[in-house]
């Protein structure tokens, strides 16, 4: 998960895959123009970094966390602190980054600051926030992202989703 | 008809990401069904997604094989 499907039969799956997708189709102001050979470079270095970088340990985080916590079982402290240590250092990096530009790819939001979001998200709901905040350009680069009114819109349905499950439980 | 359905869940940080997306195009004309992971529905999701995409993949790429193989 997750997965599109369209009338016709054509069917991917893939998250980063599927945004990319989607907003080429829909031209969603997304993506660096195809026709800038650099920009598009760049594009394809921040996601990279994302996902080798940031959403790897931060996935080993809310797997032993999160889900094992769903599961009964107790968290890998090990892959825990080891994970966290590679966030630390990741984030140094990305302080330097985001000092000199203001989104992860250039100066344009683009996807791959989407693709951070939501694990971002979870950081500071496993009580790793502060690895954020104390990085002062990564966090003022997330307050941008999240600002955006239909980013806004977006967490802001989820949080209440969210709420009104707890409540029925 | 919506244009296409979207196949994920609530809590899934995946999906959050494609729903984003969509978010900031202001595209809305999709359909949006969440699988219930503590019901096992992604299960069956995965059943199709091997029955539609994975097994006629692997019929191709067999027959292709073979065909280079007895030749």
């Amino acid at each position: 998960m997750p997965t599109v499907t369209f009338p016709d039969g054509f069917t991917l799956y893939e998250s980063r895959a599927i945004c990319k997708y989607l907003a080429t189709k829909y031209s969603i102001p997304l993506l660096p123009p195809s026709s800038d050979a650099e920009a598009t470079a760049s594009f394809d270095e921040a996601q990279s970094v994302e996902m080798l970088y940031f959403a790897e340990p931060v996935t080993k985080i809310a797997f032993e966390k999160f889900v094992k916590k769903f599961k009964g079982l107790p968290p890998d402290e090990k892959v825990v602190t080891d994970s966290l240590q590679a966030l630390e250092t990741y984030f140094d990096a990305a302080e330097n980054l985001l000092q000199k530009r203001s989104y992860m790819a250039g100066e344009s939001f683009t996807l791959v600051d989407i693709y951070y979001i939501p694990l971002m998200q979870r950081l500071f709901a496993v009580g790793s926030g502060e690895l954020i905040t104390s990085h002062k350009a990564v966090n003022a680069w997330y307050d941008r992202c999240v600002s955006r009114p239909a980013i806004q819109k977006v967490l802001a349905a989820d949080k209440e989703a969210a709420a009104a499950a707890g409540g029925k439980k | 008809m919506p244009a296409f359905v979207l196949h994920g869940s609530p809590t899934s940080t995946n999906t959050a990401r494609v729903r984003l997306t969509l978010a900031e195009g202001n595209f809305t004309d999709y359909e949006l069904v969440f699988l219930n992971l503590y019901k096992g529905e992604q299960k069956v999701s995965r059943r199709s997604f091997v029955q539609t995409m994975l097994l006629p993949k692997f019929k191709e790429s067999h027959m292709v094989w073979s065909s280079k193989d007895s030749s």
